[in-house]
């Protein structure tokens, strides 16, 4: 069905792509990491200055389409004077779309933890900043990393938004791949191919993370992605 | 990268006469709904109860399908069904391939939500609609999935604001739509800022009350 030539020549290629996929997920993985935890830790504060503005910014994350977040991000900050290279765009895209969505992550974590342990450690003497730090955040982190790990999953399909802004990505390099070669069942189906490869690995990666805490109340299969809103 | 040219037709549009553009295009975003969650909500229910009563054969390739379709961007679908689709004979539109991809992601996704409340119905719900006299399709329609329906709704809501947002991707095959539109308009005035915020706008307007309903059906349960 596939034409096995013209998929072993641009192999190469494709696997480039993926290495490229994967460095923005990656780049900006790490970023959404640090505001998803800087600002779920913001949203339990009872400050308004607080409240406020992670409001907006979630509620504005959440309701518009990622691609009007990069077109902001791309077309808006050069306006301020702020050159920016696409791929330092879609960096800072990526990583405050999914920062909102990890720091809704974070909170329902910090949420779920007992009272008790942040009253003992202040009443052992550690500082706000040590209880977070050694206290509540790791084992925080530890409860979440399942939901995690699904939001990285989503991450590395948005990063295919990628391709609009001239990134040479998996999503960029099969069109180019399909307008040279005519040939889309192959460019396409390829990049789907891997794609779906990296999904599963992060599907069993999230099951066995999940495996040990799982309850009988709680149906979570396989694959039990499930995107926060 | 927006930069001022020398013979750049720099053209001033007001306000009122942008939003008045944007609204207008947005109507085509909202219009894909009734088709998509039409469809969606249909086959998804179908899928999920298949699925569920794992029917040999038909069950495991539907697994298979939904999976891969869970696993890929939406993009690069988006692409595939408008790009490789001509070459079998099927050559769609852009609002064509829209309503195609979207329903196959809604699809996808809704049948899953639908398994999963399947999964966590109580199986004494089954043996007293048999022991009632039911026949399968009474017990499916009027016991099963009236309550299926109920316990999935925060998650239906959740996908209706996934399609709304996944809309504005098939302006990159090219539907006229609210996001081109933007850009269009940007190119014209040279302020991103203004034509990018009246699209949030919209977005927000239709997107933060459903994600607040959903999350108040989620908090209800």
């Amino acid at each position: 069905m596939l034409n096995m030539r013209i998929v072993s020549l641009y192999l190469p290629d494709f696997f480039e792509a993926l290495l490229e996929t994967l460095k923005v997920a990656a780049l900006s993985g790490i970023f959404a990491l640090i505001i998803g935890t800087v600002v779920g830790v913001l949203s339990t504060f009872k400050s308004k200055f607080a409240i406020i503005p992670v409001g907006i910014y979630t509620g504005f994350i959440r309701s518009t389409p990622l691609l009007v977040q990069l077109y902001f991000v791309h077309y808006g900050l050069p306006i301020t004077g702020l050159m920016l290279t696409s791929f330092q765009s879609a960096i800072i895209a990526f990583s405050l779309n999914s920062g909102a969505y990890i720091s809704e992550i974070v909170r329902g974590g910090l949420s779920s933890m007992d009272k008790g342990q942040a009253e003992a450690s202040r009443a052992l003497g550690l500082s706000w900043a040590q209880t977070m730090r050694l206290i509540i955040l790791p084992q925080v982190f530890k409860k979440i990393l399942s939901p995690l790990i699904s939001q990285f999953s989503y991450l590395i399909k948005d990063t295919s938004l990628a391709a609009v802004l001239v990134i040479p990505e998996l999503t960029y390099t099969a069109r180019k791949i399909a307008a040279r070669t005519y040939m889309p069942f192959e460019s396409f189906g390829v990049p789907m191919l891997m794609y779906f490869g990296i999904y599963l690995v992060l599907a069993l990666l999230s099951r066995l993370v999940d495996r040990k805490k799982r309850s009988s109340s709680d149906i979570r299969r396989w694959f039990g992605f499930r995107k926060v809103i | 990268m927006v930069r001022v040219q020398e013979g750049d037709m720099m053209q001033d549009i007001p306000l009122t006469q942008q939003i008045s553009r944007l609204g207008v295009a947005f109507l085509s975003n909202l219009a894909f709904l009734p088709f998509v969650l039409g469809i969606g909500i249909l086959l998804g229910i179908i899928i999920a109860f298949i699925r569920f009563h794992r029917i040999p054969v038909i069950s495991q390739l539907l697994a298979v399908m939904v999976e891969i379709v869970r696993g890929s961007p939406f993009l690069i679908i988006v692409y595939a069904v408008y790009f490789a689709l001509p070459y079998i004979g099927i050559e769609l539109g852009a609002f064509q391939t829209g309503i195609v991809v979207l329903s196959i992601t809604a699809t996808a996704y809704l049948s899953e939500v639908f398994r999963s409340g399947l999964m966590a119905m109580d199986r004494g719900q089954f043996e007293a609609a048999e022991a009632l006299g039911m026949n399968y399709f009474q017990k499916s329609f009027l016991i099963v999935l009236p309550q299926i329906v109920k316990t999935t709704m925060p998650s239906i809501v959740g996908q209706i604001v996934m399609t709304i947002k996944d809309t504005s991707i098939v302006s990159l095959v090219g539907m006229v739509e609210i996001v081109r539109t933007s850009r269009q308009i940007m190119q014209l005035t040279l302020s991103p800022f203004t034509a990018f915020s009246i699209v949030s706008v919209f977005f927000i307007l239709v997107c933060y009350p459903l994600i607040v309903v959903s999350k108040r059906l989620e908090g209800r349960q």
